[in-house]
């Protein structure tokens, strides 16, 4: 079964997109890339998954507030199994991996290189320490399956890639990630499947 | 009597035949060289000065002005997008930043204090905050607090500069910079959402003009 991690990387790690402030999967700035930041990508990934969980700033997210859809646990217990998001003082990206040992690990998220798997230790390395939270969204909040191609869900659902940069959207067909797919249409990087 | 050519040309110089043509050639040869030189010469200091002019020479030299300029930047808006990020993360040791959600408006910065190393420096900033902007799901959200706030800026000296390594601050823009980011995104919000909208651009404006 898809995590969302394989989610997020699938719909976002496909030089289709730029960071911008306030990006939420459109053009923004009109210049031909689709933008996003990371509290959004976090979001779309989460709802794509099938989670019903209200979009939330990095702020919300470090507030009370997250606690009624997000269990917080200890970075040595997190997993990409469980969907886990990791969350900075002004940051957030979905869980990769962490090796206790060696204090180092990886998370997936829109840094301001666009999207992609950034790295973080404990010497702050590339920017980010260990010095994080992690938020495992409550099974409660999954009320929906996640879509795959083939599926039988209505109109818009089925879309294929010709090339390998944005094949996943051929995998997930939320009413979320539609208008997504309408953009990378338009432009000729995916097409419908009949 | 006739002269052939090369005997005329001997009579003219009155150099033995051969030395001459020698030194044409020596004189040819090394006139070429000069010229290549000349050529590659300036074409390097071109390049050099081309170079230059983008990377090395503007570089500030001090931690106090890589703070000032990196603050300056910062205050320009230039972390709120991947375009301009470029122009403000050459002061910092990290290669890579978050994909900020939100940012801090600041009405002015002042540096306040300078403490500084053969490797390291610390420098004080004091921040005159207004409120923060948060993108919320469609638009903006501006949340008003004003406050005072002191950072201290480490830097370490990497490849002959100063860089900042810590810490790795959210955007403190100004109302200058926060007042386009607002009014770029009226055209996509709904009627209702406007009005409310356009209340704390007016507001920020008034702050601005304030400062004026």
């Amino acid at each position: 079964m898809a995590t969302l991690l394989k989610i997020a990387s699938g719909m976002y790690n496909n030089r289709g997109f730029e960071y911008v402030y306030g990006g939420s999967g459109g053009d923004k700035n009109n210049n031909g890339i689709l933008d996003i930041d990371c509290s959004h990508l976090v979001y779309k990934a989460l709802h794509a998954a099938g989670y019903s969980i209200p979009y939330m700033t990095t702020s919300a997210l470090n507030s009370t507030a997250a606690e009624v859809y997000f269990d917080v646990i200890p970075l040595s217990e997190a997993t990409p199994k469980k969907d886990d998001l990791i969350l900075y003082e002004g940051h957030v990206g979905v869980f990769k991996n962490f090796t206790p040992d060696k204090k180092k690990g990886s998370f997936f998220g829109s840094q301001r290189r666009g999207p992609g798997v950034a790295r973080f230790d404990e010497n702050e390395t590339f920017g980010w320490g260990l010095d994080c939270k992690i938020l495992r969204p409550k099974k409660q909040f999954k009320i929906r399956p996640i879509l795959v191609k083939g599926s039988s869900y209505p109109q818009h659902a089925r879309w294929s890639t010709p090339s390998s940069r944005s094949s996943t959207l051929d995998r997930w067909s939320t009413d979320d990630n539609f208008d997504l797919a309408q953009q990378h249409l338009r432009w000729g990087r995916i097409r419908m499947i009949e | 009597m006739q002269i052939t050519p090369r005997r005329r040309f001997v009579a003219e110089s009155n150099c033995p035949p051969d030395a001459n043509w020698r030194s044409v050639m020596a004189v040819t040869f090394f006139g070429r060289w000069i010229k290549w030189s000349a050529i590659v010469t300036i074409l390097t200091m071109s390049i050099w000065q081309v170079a230059s002019s983008y990377a090395g020479s503007s570089y500030p030299v001090t931690p106090e002005a890589v703070v000032q300029c990196f603050c300056v930047a910062d205050s320009e808006g230039l972390a709120l997008s991947a375009g301009g990020s470029d122009g403000i993360y050459r002061y910092t040791t990290w290669k890579d930043a978050p994909g900020w959600d939100h940012a801090t408006i600041i009405q002015n910065f002042k540096i306040i204090s300078v403490q500084q190393s053969d490797i390291s420096a610390q420098v004080g900033v004091s921040y005159r905050k207004i409120g923060t902007l948060e993108s919320g799901a469609s638009h903006s959200e501006l949340h008003l607090q004003e406050a005072d706030e002191r950072i201290s800026i480490r830097l370490v000296k990497a490849g002959g500069q100063w860089k900042i390594s810590k810490p790795m601050l959210p955007p403190h823009i100004s109302l200058d910079s926060a007042i386009k980011l607002l009014e770029a995104e009226v055209p996509l919000m709904t009627s209702e959402k406007v009005s409310r909208h356009q209340k704390e651009l007016a507001f920020l404006k008034s702050l601005r003009d304030k400062k004026r």
